[in-house]
């Protein structure tokens, strides 16, 4: 997983300037991070990586650099069906 | 003799709940971004003394009054619905009173949410078929938004209210097709799922609330404990594992491939989660129907009244293959594949 290339992804769902998210910025303090944008993320992990992350740890994570790790690391299962 | 949908009416509240007045009740989220993100500019809201039966009876007394089946020679009620009028009794019965059915029709409540319709369909094909009923009325009907906290923008945005009535009749085979009129069902189920969309006190496990007091989630939605709670993240991963599989088997077991349906309807969740389901499935624009605009996630009725809208602006035609997936609170699911009738709108 390219995590620069999902950096960029998650700037255009978060509706932030490309090129300003940063991995240990505070998810949270994100105007857009709301309930919506995690579906967002959950899309984005079904449609490029064809995994499934767990969105109650979703939910608690802190930074996008966690996020990233979620959608990259061992969390990230392959979708049965797929 | 083959079940065979005959007909459909639908009734709406005539309280509406608009994305404006939500925008200016939740301030960070735009009239727009809601349109954007849930694809719902309108829900239509039950008043305090409006309840399922209400609902039923109008969609009902809409459906008889095109004189499709008199009312007397209704055999069977079938009423789905997860906000009841009582505990007991049934909202059925209360509805075959209201409606001046026969005292020899049959009428039963049945609790399923997102699937329901297709449940219904299911039970309303088996009592037709075995020859127990020869005119069934399927109605659907629910008032979510009064499980819903004020202050719960996640599933205010979305659930609206709403009933449909649906008339199953016993039919003649038709000669021209081999298709059955209703279909070959899958049906699925998964209670793991059951604490990610639930209104958790009120039932005999949790009669009453230990406490009232309203807690905040994550992203500030507010919700008592006898409220409608919904985790968001969780349906959606349920979703978009559960309804992919369930049309491939239903796909399957009919012998059928996605290019021999006509035309896709999915219960009506939300915008975003039929987008998604719509481009991984690889459904294209013209097969897929989304029709939740005006009227919002009504449960059970939103599968009903969205065959109701397709035949009524002519995307759904005499003789065409429907595909109908229900899934959600349950977790359960279902799907079939209609023959569609004309003048079954």
């Amino acid at each position: 997983m390219n995590r620069k290339h999902f950096i960029n992804e998650l700037e255009t769902l978060l509706e932030v300037m490309p090129g300003t998210l940063r991995e240990d910025q505070h998810v949270r303090n994100l105007e857009h991070w709301d309930s919506l944008a995690l579906l967002g993320v959950l899309a984005l992990a079904d449609e490029q990586l064809h995994g499934q992350v767990d969105a109650d740890r979703l939910a608690k994570c802190v930074t996008i650099g966690d996020i990233l790790n979620l959608l990259e690391g061992s969390t990230v299962t392959k979708n049965p069906q797929q | 003799m083959k079940a065979s949908i005959a007909g459909i009416a639908y009734c709406l509240p005539d309280t509406l709940l608009t994305n404006e007045e939500l925008a200016a009740k939740f301030g960070d989220w735009t009239s727009e971004k809601i349109t954007e993100k849930t694809g719902i500019t309108e829900r239509h809201i039950a008043k305090t003394d409006e309840c399922a039966s209400d609902l039923a009876v109008q969609a009902c007394e809409r459906l008889f009054e095109r004189k499709l089946c008199a009312r007397e020679n209704i055999d069977f009620l079938l009423l789905c619905t997860q906000s009841p009028d009582y505990f007991l009794p049934s909202t059925a019965c209360l509805v075959q009173n209201r409606l001046g059915l026969s005292t020899t029709c049959g009428a039963l409540d049945f609790n399923l949410g997102c699937s329901g319709f297709v449940y219904g369909l299911g039970l309303a094909k088996g009592l037709v078929e075995t020859g127990q009923a020869k005119n069934v009325l399927l109605v659907t009907a629910e008032t979510y938004s009064k499980f819903i906290h004020e202050n719960d923008r996640s599933v205010r945005t979305i659930f609206g209210d709403g009933a449909a009535a649906t008339l199953i009749q016993s039919t003649f085979p038709d000669a021209n097709t081999s298709d059955e009129p209703i279909g070959s069902f899958i049906y699925g189920t998964d209670g793991r799922g059951a604490k990610n969309l639930i209104v958790p006190v009120g039932g005999m496990r949790k009669r009453f609330p230990s406490t009232d007091e309203t807690q905040a989630d994550v992203f500030g939605n507010e919700r008592t404990p006898s409220n409608l709670y919904m985790n968001g993240g969780e349906i959606f991963s349920f979703t978009i594992r559960a309804v992919p599989e369930a049309v491939r088997q239903l796909l399957d077991k009919m012998r059928l491939r996605l290019d021999d349906i006509d035309l896709i309807v999915f219960h009506q969740a939300n915008g975003y989660m039929l987008e998604h389901l719509q481009k991984k499935l690889k459904i294209p624009e013209e097969k897929f129907v989304f029709t939740m605009e005006h009227v919002g996630n009504t449960v059970s009725a939103s599968i009903p009244i969205a065959l109701s809208e397709a035949a009524a602006s002519g995307r759904l035609k005499d003789g065409q293959r429907v595909m109908v997936v229900g899934f959600g609170v349950g977790y359960s699911w279902a799907a079939t594949v209609i023959r569609w009738r004309m003048g079954c709108f």
